[in-house]
């Protein structure tokens, strides 16, 4: 008898405590510095970057069950990876960096990534990273919970409420980059260039390049003379690949400068709603379950004395209590998440016309220089068979 | 009866050949030569100029480089002119005979169409830069940036030729020297709003490039783009060059 009102007294106490325990848990968020060059580097330390816009990772299902706005992540698929290099423009360490729409062989490292979420209060991507040579330099999920001061105005600016993670990313990155030697970076231009080169002339430049069977990495056998007047025409067509990706990077810029402000309101009041609505949603769900607990109890007790009833009837009392206020959250819940979804709709159909423009002019824009592409291919083969006399030879992997 | 006979067989042998015919062009298996990507800057694909080098086999490297880089349908050979030497090419325009006009090589075309794909670039950066800043003008960068395009355009692609290189250098050197008003044709100077110096007198060498490019441009829109950024250049204001741009409308 004894033990049944220990049993009780302990439920009783939980039922009435742990709300608050949950909503006075206290949360660390992560400041990252971002890793700066202190000095400039010299021409050989510096390689190229492509970012590829990331996979938005959109959920199948509703909206309103999934809270993930398509219009939204598709716009943050193109904001993060642009945000993503003026980072690492910012950190001093690498060369020229550009927002990829798709992949190529133009930059000597390309990184990849895939958002998981974003609703301005938790932020995780995954992100991937691989050298021309074909050698994987990360693969890894990067998280961070955004504090309020983040989406402060008197805080500078030009860092994003997500900084941490994005200097994250480019500290390990440039942790990677300043293991490799001059050498191994040299050869990653080198490489480029033959990758490049073999896309264009694969029967002339296929043979100085062995990729390996088991790792897939590529690995130059023999290099062309630094007057192969050939490879000078192909590095005048990478150059105009690049000077395609400026223009279309500066497409992106339109849209990261015209989304930042909306979006940057959009994550900072989605954030303070995301906090309610979870708090909300988690004590709805453990006053439910206290509460049922507590009905439980209260059956459970045995009613024969006057304590034995007087405490079953403050555990259904309790009980029932518990259960209807949960309820009365669940409710509330439903109201933030309502708020949020109300929102977003604003942001979304801003953040739909913007990657619509961006696209429309992504699509032109490659479409013509993907003609000028071909052209230069074939002209280039035929330049080739004028001053060599002879025909392209089949290449080996054809 | 006999009549009746006659038209049967008659339609019989008809009916075969035009089996034959329709079966012959059916034929998956017929090669087709036409079936490269569209290229615009290119008229035939690789292939047709090599079997051009094999029928005649009997020509000089340089028959070869000539199919080659036009990029043309091989010519027949003719047997009067089976050396074609470069002389028998002159004889022929002496005697009255359809010379052929000179063909650009294609390492000329591949240069040029270098160029365009930089003026092309150019002129959408200067669009970008445009709309980025409403009526702003272009930053620093982005006019150092397009100075050294348009300047890489108006000196003409640099030959990796040795033998045209001479050629190539007179041809830079004939660009800089180039009067534009003199360049330039009826419908070119039509494109030159009212409030603008058709002779270009005073104009700085930013301004003379943006000059050359919107006055060459076919896009109505990146030509008005560029008269703007041209305007702002010289140093006129905002209303003024709206008022400008009005009236060329």
């Amino acid at each position: 008898m004894y033990r049944q009102y220990k049993i009780i007294l302990f439920l009783i106490i939980i039922t009435i405590n742990y709300p608050a325990s949950i909503i006075g848990a206290t949360v660390n968020y992560d400041n990252v510095k971002l890793n700066r060059a202190e000095i400039e580097l010299k021409k050989e330390e510096l390689i190229s970057v492509g970012i590829l816009i990331f996979d938005p990772n959109v959920p199948e299902g509703e909206v309103t069950k999934t809270l993930v706005f398509p219009d939204i992540r598709k716009a943050e698929a193109r904001y993060f990876p642009y945000h993503l290099k003026n980072t690492l423009e910012e950190s001093g360490y690498w060369g020229g960096i550009w927002l990829l729409p798709s992949s190529t062989k133009s930059t000597d490292l390309i990184i990849t990534g895939r958002i998981d979420k974003s609703d301005g209060y938790d932020v995780t991507m995954r992100v991937g990273a691989w050298d021309i040579s074909g050698k994987q330099w990360i693969d890894k999920s990067y998280s961070a919970r955004i504090a309020g001061s983040a989406y402060s105005k008197t805080r500078d600016l030009t860092q994003d409420p997500y900084q941490s993670v994005f200097n994250q990313i480019a500290n390990d990155l440039i942790e990677i980059k300043n293991k490799l030697s001059s050498a191994y970076l040299k050869r990653l231009n080198e490489i480029g260039d033959l990758r490049f080169a073999s896309e264009l002339l694969p029967g002339v430049y296929n043979d100085y390049l062995i990729q390996e069977d088991k790792t897939g990495i590529f690995e130059p056998i023999r290099l062309p003379s630094s007057e192969d007047q050939m490879m000078i025409r192909i590095k005048e067509v990478k150059e105009r690949e690049l000077t395609l990706l400026d223009t279309l990077n500066e497409y992106y810029a339109l849209l990261y400068q015209e989304l930042s402000v909306p979006y940057e309101e959009w994550r900072r009041a989605n954030r303070q709603n995301a906090i309610t609505y979870e708090d909300l949603k988690r004590s709805a769900k453990k006053r439910q379950i206290l509460g049922a607990v507590a009905l439980i109890g209260g059956l459970m007790v045995d009613g024969d004395s006057n304590t034995g009833r007087y405490a079953s009837q403050s555990l259904m009392v309790g009980g029932m209590q518990a259960v209807k206020t949960g309820f009365a959250k669940a409710s509330e819940a439903k109201i933030y998440r309502n708020t949020m979804e109300e929102g977003a709709s604003v942001l979304n159909s801003t953040a739909e016309g913007l990657v619509i423009e961006v696209e429309g002019q992504t699509l032109r824009l490659l479409g013509n220089a993907q003609e000028m592409f071909s052209g230069w291919k074939q002209l280039l083969a035929q330049i080739y068979s004028v001053e060599t006399g002879m025909n392209i030879p089949k290449a080996s992997s054809e | 009866m006999k009549n009746f006979v006659l038209i049967l067989v008659l339609i019989t042998i008809n009916g075969c050949a035009v089996q034959q015919m329709s079966g012959g062009l059916s034929n998956p298996s017929s090669p087709s030569s036409s079936s490269g990507m569209p290229s615009p800057s290119l008229p035939s694909d690789s292939q047709s100029s090599q079997s051009s080098s094999s029928s005649t086999s009997s020509g000089s490297p340089s028959d070869q480089s000539i199919d080659s880089e036009t990029g043309m349908d091989p010519m027949p050979p003719k047997p009067s002119t089976s050396s074609g030497s470069p002389s028998d090419q002159s004889i022929d325009s002496e005697t009255g005979m359809d010379p052929m006009p000179p063909k650009p090589s294609a390492s000329s075309i591949f240069d040029d169409s270098l160029g365009d794909f930089d003026k092309e670039m150019a002129g959408e950066r200067v669009v970008i830069a445009a709309a980025n800043k409403g009526s702003g003008a272009m930053s620093g960068q982005e006019m150092a940036d397009l100075e050294a395009i348009m300047e890489a355009e108006l000196n003409g692609p640099v030959e990796l030729e040795s033998d045209t290189q001479a050629d190539s250098i007179n041809q830079s050197i004939e660009t800089e020297n180039i009067e534009i008003p003199e360049e330039m044709t009826g419908k070119e100077s039509n494109r030159i709003p009212s409030c603008v110096e058709v002779n270009g007198v005073g104009e700085d060498k930013i301004a003379r490039q943006l000059r050359v490019f919107a006055v060459k441009e076919d896009d109505p829109s990146i030509r008005t783009e560029l008269w703007k950024q041209y305007l702002l250049h010289i140093g006129k204001t905002e209303s003024q060059i709206k008022r400008c741009i009005d009236n060329t409308k």
